[in-house]
């Protein structure tokens, strides 16, 4: 991977409350201002705004050069968007649904990922990825498939939980020299809403987040995306020191803010909304394992979807993702053991 | 399967389920304790050599408790459950007051497996780390279980104090990894074939002591060399009669002897560092370092200022061989005030003795060898073999500078080479 060569900018004073889906806007929008070469480009996202309305106005402001509406082909897209990157451009893919990356999986793990490898090549693309179930969307239109990238040298995974970070790492995505795979999850669009920095705003990759503080902790909690809130409200709700981490960036996975954590409290759950094995949760379990096992007092936890498809039956689906019921019970076992 | 009413309760047992079983286990328990359940629904599944069998229930009614847990194997009419067949339906069950949570948890875990006696590794280590016998420790966790905080507040409660923090004076709890401390020395010598033996309490009380001097004064050698011709005249002349009494004259005798002279003479060599402040003893109490098959002693002659050579030289040969066959009184390896080392016996020519505190100086007397050296005579300069000694000592540069430590050996230099030798 190449170093990202951004300084990390801040806004200056004013914020805004704003929904997940703006900040993802409004930070697009921030870089494509800031910055002539960054380009959108994806299934309806121009004229009609995109599926969930991301680029709207984006057409208006910035004109067809720049938002270019594709065909349904996501190797396609992604194809182009190498070849823009390769030839100086920063072009924003978005796949109308996450799960459909899987089209265009070649062009993004067998050329963009290790075009820098094989020939030092930057390829400094996003792939917006709106992921994540709870909505009846059914097996194709539900999925977490971050582990898929994960296991692709050359490509980092950012899974943003608050508005603030949404904004903030879509930037630092946009700006950094690798491709990035964005995950933002279709739960928290309209549902999670937060103070945002106007402006020019970033949030560094490979940093996690402390949602909850413990002090002086007798649960870790480490989570990204969906289930940080839930991670976060259970803890309030148990009223216990309960501490709660925010990955945001799975890859680079910031493993010393995992290790102090745990080492502090010597107790953790894993919790994700993707599916149990090979998932974020092993691995970050794996990483306690090998380089905390000392501070361990009780078995590491997991709470995550079981290896399922995500059913369209709404009490199906439920009792597949992780609810904020288990999210307790999950916490509470862990506490009393 | 048969039943009998005991009180209210209707007894399960362990049916004959054919003419060869005597005996059946319990693979698993499809109702528990508070469960409803209906006449003829499966309680749970029995194996026998044989065969799995489903044991439906005798009765509708509450399961009131479950006698024979999963896996064990009792004899055919054995109770294993009872079900109180006068109960309604949810009305509390004694045994919900006991376990509120267990209807709560999706997975089902047996509520009481005594864990009281599993460590965690966390558990183990802060234990190890303070000493504390995890025997000793309550548990506050699930099944009795002991927790980190149980060890924690154990530590601080004060219990186990006197083995308590013994390495460490501070609690460790968050990481294993301890920047500021050095590296345990068994991890890589482990790695090599070898043996292991304690440190005998000589070897250990060296060790502390050495390695104290060595971080309490500034150390610094000097060294003066010696021509012992006049020495060894004067011994010659002596040896004899000194035999006869029984007391060999060693070189050590001379040195002793020209040393206890100087020190008079430099009273800031014959004193100790306190504090800010160096404290002149008025008596040379002059220690003699012993050199013993397992260690080192130093025996003190007290008062040596008012020894004569043939007193010193008496009172060394006593003391070393004393400290040989481990006949020193306590009181007489306390108290020195300057201490004369002697490795040249074994064939040294240099060595930087380190202080032996909470004195200044330590004087080190080599092997006299026969050297070529320049002479001045009558004719001029002319080449000599001479016997020759290094005198090293180390002394403490907190108490005194370079020119007194070289004007002091000087002055020894000056009287052991011109011993006057009786014609």
């Amino acid at each position: 991977m190449t170093t990202a060569q951004t300084a990390p900018a801040t806004a200056q004073g004013a914020a805004r409350e704003m929904t997940y889906l703006e900040a993802i806007s409004d930070g697009l929008r921030e870089e494509m201002r800031r910055d002539e070469s960054v380009l959108c480009i994806g299934e309806d996202i121009g004229a009609f705004g995109g599926a969930f309305k991301i680029t709207d106005g984006f057409f208006e402001e910035f004109g067809a050069a720049r938002v270019l509406d594709a065909p349904l082909a996501e190797n396609a897209i992604i194809g182009a968007a190498v070849g823009a990157a390769v030839e100086g451009l920063r072009p924003v893919c978005e796949m109308q649904f996450a799960d459909f990356i899987s089209c265009g999986f070649d062009q993004l793990v067998n050329v963009a990922a290790k075009l820098h490898y094989r020939q030092g090549i930057a390829v400094p693309i996003v792939v917006r990825l709106p992921s994540g179930g709870g909505f009846s969307g059914g097996p194709f239109h539900s999925q977490n498939p971050e582990a898929w990238f994960l296991q692709t040298p050359g490509l980092k995974v950012v899974a943003p939980a608050t508005a603030a970070d949404a904004k903030g790492l879509l930037a630092s995505a946009i700006r950094d020299p690798n491709p990035v795979c964005f995950l933002e999850h279709k739960g928290l669009y309209r549902h999670v809403k937060g103070e945002v920095p106007e402006g020019e705003y970033t949030v560094p990759l490979g940093t996690a987040r402390v949602a909850r503080p413990g002090d002086p902790g007798e649960l870790t909690v480490i989570a990204y995306g969906s289930t940080v809130h839930l991670a976060v409200q259970a803890a309030e709700e148990l009223d216990e020191d309960i501490e709660v981490i925010d990955l945001r960036s799975l890859c680079p996975l910031d493993i010393e803010a995992i290790l102090a954590s745990v080492r502090k409290t010597s107790k953790l759950l894993v919790a994700h909304e993707a599916t149990r094995s090979c998932g974020v949760g092993a691995e970050v379990a794996a990483i306690v394992a090998e380089q905390a096992f000392e501070d361990l007092d009780a078995p590491i936890a997991r709470l995550t979807a079981p290896d399922v498809p995500i059913p369209f039956s709404p009490p199906l689906e439920q009792a597949v993702l992780p609810q904020l019921d288990e999210m307790r019970e999950a916490c509470r076992e862990l506490l009393a053991y | 399967m048969s039943s009998s009413h005991t009180e209210n309760a209707v007894q399960v047992t362990m049916p004959q389920m054919g003419v060869s079983v005597a005996e059946g286990t319990i693979v698993e328990w499809k109702k528990r304790g508070g469960d409803w359940v209906e006449s003829d629904e499966t309680i749970c599944d029995v194996s026998t050599d044989k065969v799995d069998v489903e044991i439906p229930a005798p009765v509708t009614g509450r399961v009131e408790s479950i006698l024979v847990e999963v896996g064990e194997t009792v004899a055919v009419g054995t109770p294993i459950a009872e079900i109180d067949p006068g109960a309604t339906p949810g009305e509390p069950h004694r045994d919900e007051k006991r376990a509120p949570q267990a209807a709560a948890g999706a997975t089902e875990r047996p509520a009481q497996v005594d864990r009281s006696r599993f460590y965690s590794p966390v558990a183990r280590r802060i234990a190890a780390e303070h000493s504390v016998d995890l025997e000793q420790v309550e548990g506050t966790g699930v099944g009795g279980r002991v927790r980190k905080k149980d060890v924690l507040a154990y530590i601080e409660s004060g219990n186990g104090e006197g083995a308590k923090a013994k390495r460490e004076p501070t609690l460790h709890i968050e990481s294993p990894y301890r920047p500021d401390e050095q590296q345990e020395p068994q991890r890589t010598v482990e790695l090599l074939p070898g043996r292991r033996e304690a440190m005998s309490p000589m070897r250990q009380a060296i060790a502390r002591h050495m390695v104290s001097s060595r971080q309490t004064a500034a150390h610094c050698t000097t060294i003066v060399e010696v021509d012992m011709s006049q020495v060894e005249a004067r011994r010659d002349q002596l040896k004899e009669e000194m035999k006869r009494r029984g007391a060999p004259l060693t070189y050590l005798a001379f040195v002793a002897q020209a040393t206890v002279e100087a020190l008079t003479e430099h009273p800031v060599l014959n004193a100790s560092v306190e504090g800010e402040e160096i404290v002149y003893h008025d008596d040379v109490n002059l220690g003699i370092a012993v050199a013993l098959d397992d260690g080192l002693i130093v025996p003190v002659i007290p008062k040596a200022q008012r020894l004569s050579l043939e007193g010193l030289a008496a009172a060394i040969a006593d003391v070393a061989e004393r400290a040989h066959s481990r006949d020193l009184e306590p009181d007489e390896v306390h108290g020195g005030t300057f201490t004369i080392t002697n490795p040249g016996r074994f064939g040294a020519v240099l060595a930087t003795p380190i202080i032996n505190q909470p004195q200044v100086a330590i004087l080190d007397l080599e092997a006299v060898v026969k050297r070529p050296v320049v002479v001045e005579g009558p004719q001029g300069d002319a080449i000599a073999i001479r016997p020759m000694a290094y005198l090293p000592m180390s002394w403490d540069h907190r108490a005194l500078d370079g020119a007194e430590a070289a004007k002091f050996l000087s002055q020894i230099k000056q009287r052991l080479e011109t011993w006057e030798v009786k014609t």
